[in-house]
């Protein structure tokens, strides 16, 4: 039998790295799938502020899924990692997908674009 | 020769970390009101802040984490949430605090009204940190701190009664005023370590590349540039109490508190005491917008770092674009920047266990500090300080605001 995967332990709240390091987020829940007359299975990671907040308050999980719902770029559906994705848990989760391949760095994006570069030294990458 | 200087920066980094508005403050108002019966709270709060800078590096160095990665990570989102609440309320309130003080400083020189000076301030300290990287901001503004050590002159010019400073190493109660005894030692226990601090520091060494080969650096930085910090510290409580205690001056502004320097400098004393205070706070100001992202990008998860351009982690930058000019406005509208300091430098003392143990829960953690472990003796000493400090705070906090 394979190793086992404390979810709670190695995964969840963890930082999850993609195959350059780039941080893309926490994972702030884990999905299940539930399947007919068999046993659930461990479908995604979320990366998402409002699964966060929901674990505090399923008041406050709404609100944030409001906020995102409103103002979000791109407005889909929460940010999520399929588990086929991942490599190794631990301290870090690290995955194979690349973190601008996912909805997790939309705001990011966004604030890079359109905010970040409209101002004065903000306009190109890299290093200072 | 290369590591001597690494050594010698860092000590001259914690200096700088160590002393900012909150320290200057307590340590003059302390000395002022109580001589040198305080001393033993500022011994106290040190030995207990070197420890837990002490852990606060090595967590960086073998984990590679910070401390609020960490606390996230092995707490969760639930307990993440609530520091993450109280870290940005009292942030805010010592960014605002150092910002002020930086005016005044200005003010006293000047003469200007520091409303005026605030925006300036503001953005000269946002351009630093959109423009440069860590290592200009840190080291940068603890050389110039430096100017701190003016105290120290001060009081070696003064002649300071030693006996009567060891006697203040022992712990006693107030003779007179305890409510506000004990406030104030509670703002000086909550300067010392602020929050900010520990996870600033281990950022910084995140952001430096620390590795476990820097960990007898990381020991020798904590201890000997913290103590350093308490030195001028000490020095400062000594000057306030052979100068202003004597002529019954309790400080409400300041003003008042310049007026320390001004029996050992002359004319230069105000100047000085302006250039330490503007130091000082600059570089602490510096520090607490940059913990205020840090606690962000963290807590979240977003790409983080001072030696990326702002490109790069734009939600990084974003944090302290909209935390500085916020500071601004409370400083400005809250008004009294040395209120302000000693409520914030309190509330410190009340937040503190929220962060100090997780990070022993951390600092025992084999998934995280590997072989690098505690000690019984740090886990034990660091949670009676932290504790006893919360239990006054407690206490004290109500009873000053009650008290007017």
């Amino acid at each position: 039998m394979a190793d086992p995967l404390p979810l709670v332990r190695d995964v969840l709240d963890k930082q999850v790295l993609d195959p350059d390091k780039c941080k893309i987020g926490k994972v702030d829940g884990i999905l299940l799938q539930l399947r007919a007359n068999r046993p659930p299975r461990v479908m995604a990671m979320e990366i998402s502020q409002s699964s966060a907040w929901r674990r505090l308050h399923h008041r406050l999980g709404d609100a944030a899924d409001w906020l995102r719902a409103k103002f979000e770029p791109g407005q889909g559906a929460r940010a999520h990692i399929l588990f086929e994705h991942f490599v190794r848990g631990g301290i870090d989760v690290h995955v194979d997908v690349p973190g601008k391949r996912t909805r997790a760095l939309a705001w990011e994006d966004w604030l890079q674009q359109r905010v970040v570069a409209r101002i004065p030294g903000g306009r190109r990458g890299g290093k200072k | 020769m290369k590591n001597i200087m690494n050594v010698a920066l860092g000590i001259v980094t914690s200096i700088g970390g160590f002393l900012d508005v909150g320290a200057i403050a307590t340590a003059a108002l302390a000395g002022a009101a109580f001589g040198l019966q305080m001393l033993w709270v500022l011994a106290l709060g040190t030995l207990c802040v070197i420890f837990l800078t002490e852990m606060a590096g090595r967590l960086a160095c073998v984990s590679h984490h910070s401390l609020v990665d960490a606390v996230r990570e092995r707490c969760g989102f639930r307990y993440f949430s609530f520091l993450l609440i109280g870290e940005v309320i009292v942030d805010m309130l010592v960014l605002a605090a150092e910002l002020g003080g930086v005016a005044v400083a200005l003010h006293l020189v000047t003469g200007i009204d520091y409303r005026w000076f605030v925006p300036i301030v503001a953005f000269v300290l946002w351009l630093l940190i959109w423009l440069g990287t860590f290592s200009m901001v840190q080291n940068g503004t603890s050389l110039l701190g430096l100017i701190t050590l003016a105290f120290v002159l001060g009081m070696w010019w003064m002649g300071p009664p030693w006996h009567e400073a060891m006697k203040g190493l022992i712990p006693s109660a107030p003779s007179h005023d305890a409510a506000r005894y004990w406030f104030t030692a509670v703002g000086i226990i909550g300067a010392l370590f602020e929050p900010f601090m520990l996870n600033f520091y281990a950022s910084g060494a995140i952001e430096e590349k620390w590795s476990l080969k820097d960990i007898p650096m990381n020991r020798v930085t904590a201890v000997v540039g913290m103590s350093f910090g308490a030195t001028i510290a000490i020095s400062i409580v000594i000057l306030s109490a052979m100068t202003l205690g004597p002529k019954g001056i309790q400080i409400d502004s300041y003003e008042q508190a310049a007026m320390m320097m001004l029996q050992p400098f002359g004319a230069w004393g105000v100047p000085l005491f302006a250039a330490g205070l503007g130091t000082a706070c600059f570089g602490a100001s510096l520090q607490v917008a940059l913990n205020l992202s840090y606690l962000f990008a963290q807590g979240f998860g977003w790409n983080w770092s001072e030696n990326l351009k702002p490109h790069e982690d734009a939600r990084f930058a974003l944090v302290y674009t909209l935390a500085i000019p916020l500071g601004a406005v409370l400083v400005i509208v809250l008004g009294d920047p040395l209120q302000i300091t000693t409520f914030s430098m309190a509330l410190n003392a009340l937040l503190a266990p929220v962060i100090v143990f997780p990070l022993l829960i951390l600092m025992n953690d084999r998934h995280y500090v590997r072989e690098y472990r505690n000690h019984v003796v740090g886990n034990v000493l660091v949670s009676a300080i932290v504790v006893i400090a919360f239990i006054i705070a407690a206490v004290a906090i109500p009873l000053e605001v009650l008290g007017g």
